[in-house]
């Protein structure tokens, strides 16, 4: 009990999910939903990870959900001015390296992910904290003032994040 | 009216991957290729299905585009960040274009 307490979050989301997924929405369907999520989180538990859903994937559904929007809001600002550069052809591709503040591993792909995703920037390597991104638009080679470019938005909001879930248990 | 906007939408969206498409062919060095391949495939699919969304004019279909998009959304960098390790572990060099910057 203790433990589909814990994973609350999840199984809500994956109910979601099920009943988007069947276009219909009763009692029975969400009822249904919950059941399925349950299931899934606990196989997903006992045969394809080593620790518990949680204890992985530290991070909170609702957090998730104004990342997503801070997310697509950073593709079109990042979008429209990659797309000048690359009209104009004014691109200067080059690959910087810079370190994360981010500690927590899922966190860090969660990052890199992001900075992918963004127009403009591919990550090309993870190894600890070390990100190596390219970058379309190199005007600079210092480090700290590349990542705090690239990732600047993101890494702020992930960090209270990380903070808070601690390293409890 | 709606149904209008989201002809606009996917218009501007089809734009997007248009110039991106282009963008690949002209650009000879293997690194900006990638840079912008992952453009056209974030910037103009979530303009494209956003666009959808409103010209289907039903909740259960824009919220299965939705359900889509976020998926996408989650495994599209994985294919992207692939594709350019393996490059560089496989030795490919950045290239300048032609010959400035």
């Amino acid at each position: 009990m203790q433990r589909i307490l814990n994973n609350a979050g999840f199984v809500f989301l994956l109910a979601v999910v099920w009943v988007i997924l069947n276009e219909s929405l009763s009692v029975f369907m969400i009822l249904g939903g919950v059941i399925v999520g349950i299931a899934a989180l606990y196989f997903t538990n006992r045969l394809v990870l080593k620790d518990d859903y949680h204890r992985i994937y530290r991070v909170r559904p609702l957090i998730l959900l104004g990342y997503s929007l801070v997310l697509v809001k950073e593709i079109y600002v990042a979008g429209f001015h990659a797309m000048v550069k690359i009209i104009t052809r004014k691109v200067n591709v080059n690959i910087v390296e810079f370190d994360t503040q981010l500690k927590d591993d899922f966190h860090i792909s969660l990052l890199a992910n992001s900075i992918t995703l963004t127009p403009g920037t591919v990550t090309m390597e993870k190894s600890g904290q070390h990100l190596k991104v390219i970058w379309i638009d190199a005007h600079t080679d210092d480090s700290t003032e590349a990542g705090r470019e690239i990732m600047g938005s993101f890494e702020r909001l992930l960090l209270p994040s990380e903070t808070r879930l601690g390293r409890h248990e | 009216m709606i149904e209008i906007a989201g002809y606009v939408l996917i218009g501007i969206g089809l734009a997007f991957s248009a110039i991106g498409i282009y963008s690949v062919l002209f650009y000879r060095d293997f690194y900006a290729r990638v840079v912008i391949t992952s453009k056209v495939d974030t910037m103009g699919l979530i303009t494209v299905l956003f666009g959808v969304m409103l010209v289907s004019g039903s909740w259960s279909v824009a919220l299965k585009l939705l359900v889509l998009l976020v998926f996408d959304l989650m495994t599209g960098p994985l294919a992207t960040t692939g594709i350019a390790h393996s490059a560089y572990q496989s030795g490919y060099r950045i290239k300048r274009e032609f010959g400035h910057g």
